[in-house]
Order: C-alpha cells, then sequence, then structure tokens
C-alpha cells in the first residue's frame, strides 16, 4: 500500500465516508472516538491527526491527478494508431528535417546565361559561377533564358552584356528570377551578386595596380627630374647674379673722359704764341700744329669710338638685362614647376593606401555569423522545435479533450466529487507529460546532430518549452472542447496552428507586414516562442533576459486557461 | 416502518431557451423506493433525472434532498448519488476493473477501498470473470451492468437509472431488472428508475410517476395506479388455431369493443370478466378451439398509462 492509499484510507474512513454514505451508523463511528480510546498519548496523536488532515486533500488532490494522467495515457496507448503518432511522430520529423537541413548549401542550384556575344570576361565570369551548387547552362535566345525561368526550369537567368568587356559603361548583368520563390529568390540573387561583385573586384584590383604602378614611376620621375629643375634654378640664379655683375662691370666703364673738354683751338693759340714767343720755326710750327692736328683727328676718332663703345656698352647692358629679366622670368617658371613637381610628388607620396585591393574595395561588409554553427539545421532548430510543439500540442490536447468529450463517461465526471478545475489541469498534464516525453524522444535524437551543445542550456531549454508548450496545450484544449466532433477539431487545430505559422517569421519577416497588424502579430505565441527559443538555442542566452517573452506566454497561459474553463462548462449544455 | 422522505420535487419547472420541458412537476420519493418514472420520449425524463442530480439548474420550484436544497449540497448530492445514464457512462478502452478504480478514485475512495469495493460489486453486477475485459470488448448486457457498477462504486445512497433496459434483448432486461431488485434488497439503495417499457417498470418499482407533457400526471404504486385509472379487467387468451378474427367478431357481437390482438394472442378488457369468460368459453368450445393459455389480470400499466395519458 503507498503512502497515498494509506492516507486516502485514513480519509476514506473519517472525511469521505462521512460524504460518501450518509448512513447515519457511519457517521456515528468516526476514527477519532476510536484513536482516542486506544491510545494513551490523546495530545499526541490529535496533533499527527491534525497534520494528517492538513494533508490529505492535497494527497488526495495528488493521486486523483495521477489517476487521471494514467487513465489518459493509457487510453492513448491502447489506441495504436495515437500511440505511433505520438511516440514516433517527433522521432520521424526530426530525424528527416535533421537530415534534410543539417548542410548550408544549396543544391542543384540552375542558372541559365544569355548574351549575343560572350566574350573572354563574360566566360570568366560563367565559370566562377559553376560549381558543386550550381549548374550553369547557356540558353539559346533571351526569351527562352527568362521563360526557363518562368517554368522552373532554370532559377536565375543572367543575361550578359554583348562582347562584355572591362571599360564600357554599360557593363549591367540583367538577372531575373522567380520572386514568387521569396526565400529562394533572395538567397540566388545574393549568391549570384556576390559572385559577379567577386570577379569584378579582383578586376578592379588589376586595374588598380598597374594605375598604382604608373603612379610610382611617375613619382620616380619627377623626383629625378626635380634635381634637374634644382640644377637649372641654381644655375639660372648664378647666371643672373653673373649678369648683374658684368651689366655692373660695364656701367662702371668710363667711356666719356674729358675728350671734348680738350680745346684744340686753345692749344693751337698756345701754339702760336709759343711760336710767336720763341720764334719757332714754322717748320716746326707746322710740324707741332700737324701733330695737333693728327692728336685732334686721334682724339676725334677716339671720341668716336668711345660714343661707339658707350653705344654697345648701352645696348650690352639692355640685352643683359633683358637676359636677367628672362632668367628671373624662368628662374620662376622653374621655381613654380619645382613647386608644381614637389606637390606632385608630396601627393603622390601622401597616398598611404598603396594596396590595390584596400583602394578598390576600402570598406569590406564581413558577415559574421553570431553562432558558431552555419548549418541551416541549427537556425532552423528553435523554429523546427516551436513548429513540432504547436502542432503536437495543439493536436494532441485538442484530441484528447474532443476524445474524452465524445466518450461516454464524460458525463460522469461532471457528477462526481470531482471539480472540474481538477479535470482540466489533469488533463492539462497529461498532454505536458506527453508533449515533454515526445520532445525529450526529439532532443536525444537532436544530440546526434548538436553532439553536448544541448545539454548545457537544458535546464533554460526545458522550462521555455514547458511554458510554450502550456500555451498550446491550452488553445488546443479550447478548440477540444469548442469542436464536436474529432474530425471539426482536428481541422480547428491545423488551421489554427497554420495561422500563427503563416504570421510569423517561418514564411515572410513580420516586418513585412502592415504597422498595426505588425503589432498585433507581434504577440503571436508562435513569434514570441520563437524568439525566445532562438535566443536559447543559438545564443545560450540565460532565461532570466527573457522575462518579457515568458510574462507574455505567461498572459497567455492565464486568458487560455480561464477560456478553456468556460468552454468546458459550455460544453455541458451538449451532454 | 414509516416511510422517510428523501427527495423531493416541488413545483419543478425546467426550460431549453423558450421550450418549457417541464411545468410544475411535483415528485416525493423516499428511502428505499424504487421509484419509476414512465413517460414517452422526450417527455422529460431524463431532465428530471438531470435535475435530480445537479447536472442542470431549475427555472422554478425546488428540489431538496433530505430536506436540504440540491443545490447547496452539490458536493453531498455527487457523493451519495449514483448515476447510470442512457448510452452508458464509461470508458471503453479501459478495462471493467479500471474504469471502476477510475471513478472509484473520482468518488474519493483509497485504492483499498476501490479494491475491497471493486470485488463486491463486480459480484453484484456479476462481471468477475471479465474483470479485465475493455469495456468495448463487453456485450451489451455486461456494458450495461459495467455501466451500474461504476455508479455503485462510492455506495450510493441513491442509485439514478436513465432507461436501463434500453436496446436491450429480453433476457438481458431480465437480467438488469433483477440486478436492480439486488441492489435494493442488498444495499437498501433508494433507485429512480426511468423508462417507457411499462411493463418492466411495473415488475420493479414500488412508486410510478407517470410524466406527460412536462407534467407529473399521476403517481402512486402500480396497484393504487392500475385502481385509480381503469375499472377494467384484462382476459388473455392464447388458442391453438389462432383464428382471432372469429372471436373478435363473436365479442364484439355482444358488446365488447377493447378487444386486441397481440399476435399470438388477444386482450380483452372487460368490467364483468366472469360474464365476459363464460361467454367467450362457450364459444370456443362450439368452435372446437383448443385453449393454450387463458388468464385473468387487473389491467396492464399500459393501459393505465393510457387512459391517464388520454385524459390529460
Amino acid at each position: 500500500m503507498g503512502i497515498f492509499d494509506k492516507y486516502s484510507e485514513l480519509l476514506g474512513k473519517k472525511e469521505v465516508k462521512k460524504k460518501v454514505v450518509e448512513k447515519p451508523e457511519i457517521q456515528e463511528k468516526p476514527q477519532k472516538i476510536q484513536i482516542s480510546q486506544t491510545t494513551p498519548k490523546k495530545e499526541v496523536i490529535g496533533k499527527q491527526e491534525q497534520k494528517i488532515k492538513s494533508s490529505l486533500p492535497r494527497i488526495l488532490f495528488l493521486s486523483k491527478l495521477i489517476m487521471m494522467i494514467k487513465k489518459d495515457i493509457k487510453i492513448l496507448i491502447r489506441s495504436k494508431t495515437s500511440a505511433l503518432i505520438v511516440l514516433l511522430g517527433p522521432l520521424v520529423i526530426i530525424l528527416l528535417v535533421g537530415l534534410a537541413f543539417n548542410s548550408s548549401s544549396l543544391y542543384n542550384i540552375r542558372i541559365a546565361t544569355y548574351s549575343e556575344s560572350y566574350s573572354e570576361l563574360t566566360d570568366s565570369i560563367t565559370k566562377s559561377l559553376e560549381n558543386q551548387e550550381y549548374s550553369v547552362i547557356k540558353a539559346k535566345s533571351l526569351e527562352s533564358c527568362k521563360d526557363g525561368v518562368k517554368f522552373g526550369d532554370f532559377h536565375l537567368c543572367a543575361i550578359f552584356p554583348k562582347d562584355l568587356k572591362i571599360g564600357d559603361k554599360d557593363n549591367i548583368i540583367e538577372v531575373y528570377v522567380d520572386q514568387s520563390r521569396i526565400n529562394l529568390a533572395s538567397l540566388i540573387t545574393n549568391t549570384i551578386s556576390e559572385k559577379v561583385s567577386a570577379k569584378s573586384t579582383e578586376l578592379g584590383i588589376s586595374l588598380t595596380t598597374d594605375m598604382l604602378s604608373v603612379l610610382d614611376k611617375t613619382k620616380k620621375s619627377i623626383e629625378e627630374k626635380i634635381i634637374i629643375i634644382n640644377k637649372l634654378i641654381s644655375d639660372n640664379s648664378d647666371s643672373t647674379l653673373k649678369i648683374q655683375g658684368s651689366e655692373d662691370n660695364l656701367n662702371k666703364i668710363d667711356l666719356t673722359g674729358n675728350i671734348s673738354e680738350i680745346n684744340f683751338t686753345d692749344i693751337e693759340d698756345q701754339v702760336n704764341a709759343i711760336r710767336n714767343k720763341y720764334n719757332v720755326s714754322l717748320v716746326m710750327s707746322n710740324n707741332l700744329k700737324n701733330s695737333i692736328e693728327d692728336v685732334k683727328l686721334g682724339v676725334d676718332t677716339l671720341k668716336l669710338k668711345l660714343d661707339e663703345a658707350s653705344k654697345s656698352r648701352a645696348s650690352t647692358i639692355q640685352d643683359l638685362e633683358s637676359i636677367r629679366k628672362l632668367l628671373t622670368i624662368s628662374l620662376a617658371d622653374l621655381n613654380s614647376l619645382r613647386t608644381a613637381l614637389n606637390t606632385i610628388s608630396a601627393e603622390v607620396g601622401s597616398i598611404k593606401v598603396t594596396d590595390a585591393g584596400l583602394i578598390v574595395e576600402p570598406i569590406k561588409t564581413s558577415v559574421q555569423p553570431i553562432t558558431k554553427d552555419k548549418s541551416h539545421l541549427s537556425f532552423l532548430f528553435p523554429t523546427m522545435i516551436v513548429l513540432v510543439i504547436m502542432f503536437i500540442s495543439v493536436l494532441l490536447s485538442s484530441t484528447i479533450v474532443v476524445r474524452e468529450k465524445l466518450s461516454a463517461a464524460y458525463f460522469r465526471n461532471f457528477i462526481t466529487p470531482t471539480s472540474d478545475l481538477l479535470y482540466m489541469i489533469g488533463t492539462y498534464l497529461t498532454n505536458i507529460i506527453l508533449v515533454m516525453l515526445q520532445l525529450l524522444i526529439l532532443f536525444l535524437v537532436s544530440l546526434y546532430f548538436f553532439k553536448n551543445q544541448l545539454l548545457s542550456m537544458a535546464p533554460n531549454l526545458a522550462l521555455a518549452i514547458l511554458i510554450i508548450a502550456s500555451v498550446f496545450i491550452f488553445i488546443g484544449m479550447i478548440i477540444g472542447y469548442l469542436f464536436r466532433t474529432e474530425e471539426t477539431s482536428t481541422l480547428a487545430s491545423i488551421s489554427i496552428s497554420s495561422i500563427l505559422l503563416v504570421f510569423s517569421n517561418t514564411i515572410l519577416p513580420i516586418e513585412s507586414l502592415p504597422g498595426a497588424f505588425r503589432e498585433i502579430v507581434k504577440y503571436n505565441p508562435f513569434v514570441v516562442s520563437e524568439g525566445m527559443l532562438k535566443k536559447i538555442l543559438l545564443f545560450n542566452t540565460d532565461i532570466t533576459t527573457l522575462l518579457n517573452s515568458i510574462y507574455i506566454l505567461m498572459s497567455f497561459i492565464i486568458i487560455l486557461f480561464i477560456i478553456s474553463y468556460i468552454a468546458r462548462e459550455l460544453t455541458k449544455r451538449s451532454i | 416502518m414509516p416511510e422517510q422522505l428523501l427527495i423531493q420535487l416541488k413545483d419543478v419547472v425546467k426550460k431549453f431557451n423558450k421550450n418549457l420541458v417541464l411545468s410544475g412537476v411535483n415528485l416525493t420519493i423516499n428511502n428505499k423506493d424504487i421509484y419509476g418514472i414512465i413517460g414517452t420520449s422526450g417527455s422529460g425524463k431524463t431532465t428530471i433525472l438531470n435535475l435530480i442530480i445537479g447536472f442542470l439548474k431549475t427555472n422554478g420550484g425546488s428540489i431538496t434532498y433530505d430536506s436540504k436544497n440540491i443545490s447547496v449540497i452539490q458536493d453531498k448530492i455527487h457523493q451519495t448519488f449514483g448515476f447510470a445514464s442512457q448510452g452508458g457512462s464509461y470508458y471503453n478502452k479501459l478495462s471493467v476493473e479500471e474504469n471502476i478504480a477510475f471513478f472509484g478514485k473520482m468518488y474519493n475512495l483509497s485504492s483499498s477501498e476501490i479494491k475491497e469495493k471493486t470485488n463486491e460489486i463486480l459480484g453484484l453486477v456479476e462481471l468477475n470473470d471479465a474483470r479485465n475485459k475493455l469495456a468495448s470488448e463487453l456485450s451489451t448486457g455486461m456494458q450495461r451492468r459495467l455501466d451500474i457498477a461504476c455508479a455503485l462504486i462510492h455506495s450510493p445512497r441513491v442509485l439514478i437509472l436513465d432507461e436501463p433496459t434500453e436496446d436491450l434483448d429480453p433476457i438481458l432486461r431480465k437480467e438488469v431488472l433483477a440486478l436492480i431488485r439486488r441492489i435494493n434488497a442488498q444495499k437498501d439503495t433508494t433507485i429512480i428508475i426511468t423508462s417507457h417499457l411499462l411493463g418492466e417498470i411495473e415488475l420493479v418499482c414500488n412508486k410510478i410517476a407517470i410524466l406527460n407533457n412536462g407534467r407529473i400526471i399521476s403517481d402512486g404504486s402500480p396497484d393504487q395506479l392500475k385502481e385509480g385509472y381503469s375499472s377494467n379487467y384484462e382476459i388473455s387468451l392464447q388458442t391453438k388455431n389462432e383464428d382471432y378474427a372469429k372471436i373478435t367478431k363473436y365479442l364484439n357481437k355482444h358488446g365488447y369493443k377493447k378487444i386486441f390482438d397481440k399476435k399470438h394472442r388477444i386482450i380483452i378488457y372487460t368490467e364483468k370478466p366472469e360474464i365476459t369468460m363464460k361467454s367467450m368459453l362457450s364459444f370456443l368450445k362450439a368452435k372446437k378451439e383448443k385453449i393454450i393459455e387463458l388468464s385473468l389480470n387487473k389491467p396492464s400499466l399500459e393501459e393505465v398509462f393510457e387512459a391517464v395519458t388520454k385524459q390529460h
């Protein structure tokens, strides 16, 4: 006899029998009197009895719940089909999904290309697309390429410009995808864009490398030429100085003298005076006069020559001045040229980034996963878990409730002294045990794919799943109570689960929904649950940081519990 | 020993939306009674039972149990009443024993009490050999007995049986009726039974109420009802040749109008049974008809029911 039985028996004898059998003879024989008669320590027994009494409702409550759960599970197991679905369903789901999505690759993607004339560049791009994931097919015409996408023969059609080559302005590759395949379209487009972009970058790097090489050579050449210019400037300056010196020297030459001041008339007068005074012979006087005349002639000649020399000097000075000016201008130009070349050289030298890759792609986008896992399964796992919980919980609970409701025994449940609330709790517990059992199987199988990752987050995960499953179980229970046949209940369960699934991030991002509607959808229990599990499974977030989601789901549980209680009470009318 | 009043219905009214099902029903059920409620299908028999057990609420009037309004002692009602519904109320996928154990637990019994009472009840309903069989594997009669067993597990003071012999063949009916009598005799259980099979009600019930158009139009013991509503006696005749047309013609000629051909016999209602029998026997002797069975009875409940419902 178990402890429940022991206490229940006591209850049965003291309390229940008072209720069960209204016969006065039984009421008149309470156990208490027997105990007091046979036991010497009355007070001790009284205390023990009080303890037992206070724990009796709880024990009875528990033993009833256990009985309800056992009953529900027995009924479920004895229906072989249900048992198979319940126990093997999740196993099959996880195995199939695990095998199908345990990779991040796309397989057998067919890309059609078309160009009026394929260039070497076009071929190199198409070749870069071709690998184990993509097969590239050259379409015969533009129409066949586009139509191929429409009819599903190709996943994508890429139209290349005629004779694509670097330098052409209209190097635009047109890509046609089937937008109706929402997720695949964006995935393929992104992949193709990435591949073309990589090729484009590769070409850009090559061009930039050439350009940088030319720039480097130019810089070196400029630097060499600047040295020459410096020498020229220096020479120019020297020349200018020398010219200036020559000018000064020329200016310093006195070509005037006092020749013009020589008064030959006075000389002649003096000669005449001397001849007269000294009686110089005429011959001598004439000789003298002739000499004076010669001197005069020589002076005149000299004077002329000096005049000419003066003119030549002036002209030379003028020329030298012109040359100096030209040299000054030339020097200024040389200085200007040197400054310009220095600036160019400095500017070329100031180019810090000399790596072609960095110039072509100065900022790179590197999308890093925030988790270590890279397979689709890892990303899909939280969604898949919520999906499994939702469908199993809603379907299982609605089926159990509707079967109970339709069973002949349902009526008796309302006429026993067991409260409706307890029956509801029993149904809920049966469902939660079965759902948790299925999820346990699912997780055990998942360990094959996720190794030990799941174990570390098991406590958080278990609590989250308990809350999530509770929400969906109550939804299923409401459906079970509201619908009259198993078929309509199953249909309603699938429909409601599908609605919750459609308005979640699984098919379309909820961000694409209109504002007010999006605000409502944010509170879709599927969305809240998926968000919570993603944080736990992908980021190993502690559950205490997910209190908002927990509060939302707990609110759902309370509201749905109340609704399911009301729905259960309403079923009385249809019995 | 004076009769102890147990259940009383006073001016009970029940409506389903605007449909008046019961209007001013009055019933008095004493302790240890086997109380029959008869009426045509849809007359409100099951509704009365559901009101007594508290599953439905009245729209007027009162129902008392031990002089207390049932609406304020619902827990006590659930604990002291057993109910076997028309279609049976048990789990098909549970065995006989499991069904009884489950409902025993729901009736607050301990496991040891359940074990003890299961043996007792299974003995009473004669399902000991089938205790491990699934309910769905039982015959119809056994299922009916299982349903009664489920209703008896908590030793109810009042057992309510809604059409317990419905859909059963005559042999199974007899079994169930015998069981009802056994329960009443062995466990002093007050039994309330509904049926539209008047013959069997008459066999087991010590009190009968006739329900018609949502009202109790008559109640009392079967004899009281028969005496109150019919002065006729019932002659039942079965002959070897079964040439009842000739006999009927003869009797009609002599002023007997209430003659009914019941396949292998005819029933004649008469206020002067001795004269009628004398006349009929002389006719049969003259026609050399061999008599298989001839009996004289008080009028059957069927006749009473017919008479009463015609009056109302």
